[in-house]
């Protein structure tokens, strides 16, 4: 039978904010690829960066690793990236 | 080389059981204009690019592409994970769960298997970016008759995050036609 995880309003906030600025990465990433010289879209891009990098972190030290890039995709004793659920098993 | 990220990349509500959408929504999965199709053509395309910013192009939209066919998963897969059999029994999901149960297989709504004749890699920069314009306005053209066929808002907020990508990269794959002919214009004159 189907397994479900539940996700409390704030881990599903921070992964909605996540999801938002990943996209705007995305947008402008495509953007740039036919715009090589846009100042404003590279600040921006510099800043989104940053921003979603921030929010990696933090969201990561509270709820576990998204990325194989996480500092804390272990910790002593445990591989945490294989033991949280997968996007589609969240409720 | 690809680096995953364990989130979708827009949210996907399903609030209740849809067998006869979630076999319609196959079509996105694995059919004529889905977004495997997509993902495929695209990054198979980058080989034989003229210039480093189309192959970055292909690249960015082929890998975004690859985010959707895991959004399409996840909605035919909340759409029918708790379905009991007298409901699969009753749909037209039903011939579907013959051979594959509730698993995802790469088909149309019919049930045809996914097959390359999908798409072309002509070796022509011209003639690949055409037909990638022509394939987000079909893919935007079947993400619309989809939405013709469910009133669910949850379902529509993300069929119409899907349809509003295929218009961005519409627009992207036609200026990187238009800097592409320019690019063989100028190669010309020396």
């Amino acid at each position: 039978m189907a397994t479900t995880t539940a996700m409390s309003d704030i881990q599903r906030e921070m992964i909605e904010s996540i999801q938002e600025l990943g996209l705007t990465l995305d947008d402008l990433r495509q953007y740039l690829d036919t715009h090589l010289h846009d100042q404003f879209a590279i600040s921006r891009f510099n800043s989104t960066r940053e921003d979603l990098d921030n929010l990696l972190s933090e969201y990561s030290r509270q709820y576990g690793p998204l990325t194989g890039a996480c500092p804390n995709i272990k910790d002593e004793n445990n591989w945490l990236w294989a033991m949280q659920a997968f996007p589609w098993d969240y409720e | 080389m690809w680096i995953y990220q364990k989130t979708l990349q827009h949210p996907v509500k399903v609030g209740h059981t849809d067998l006869a959408f979630a076999n319609r929504l196959l079509s996105m999965y694995g059919g004529p204009d889905g977004e495997l199709a997509a993902a495929l053509r695209y990054l198979n395309q980058r080989y034989t690019m003229p210039t480093n910013n189309t192959k970055g192009l292909l690249t960015d939209i082929g890998t975004e592409e690859m985010g959707h066919v895991e959004m399409i998963a996840t909605m035919i897969y909340k759409l029918t994970k708790d379905a009991d059999l007298d409901e699969v029994r009753e749909s037209m999901f039903g011939n579907y769960f013959v051979d594959h149960g509730k698993a995802l297989y790469f088909c149309d709504a019919n049930g045809a298997p996914f097959t390359v004749t999908y798409f072309q890699a002509k070796d022509d920069p011209i003639a690949d970016l055409t037909e990638n314009m022509a394939a987000e306005q079909k893919a935007r053209a079947t993400y619309n008759h989809l939405m013709e066929l469910t009133d669910d808002p949850d379902l529509l907020d993300t069929l119409r995050f899907l349809r509003q990508r295929e218009i961005v990269h519409f627009q992207r794959f036609g200026e990187a036609l238009d800097q592409v002919q320019e690019y063989f214009a100028c190669k010309k004159v020396f």
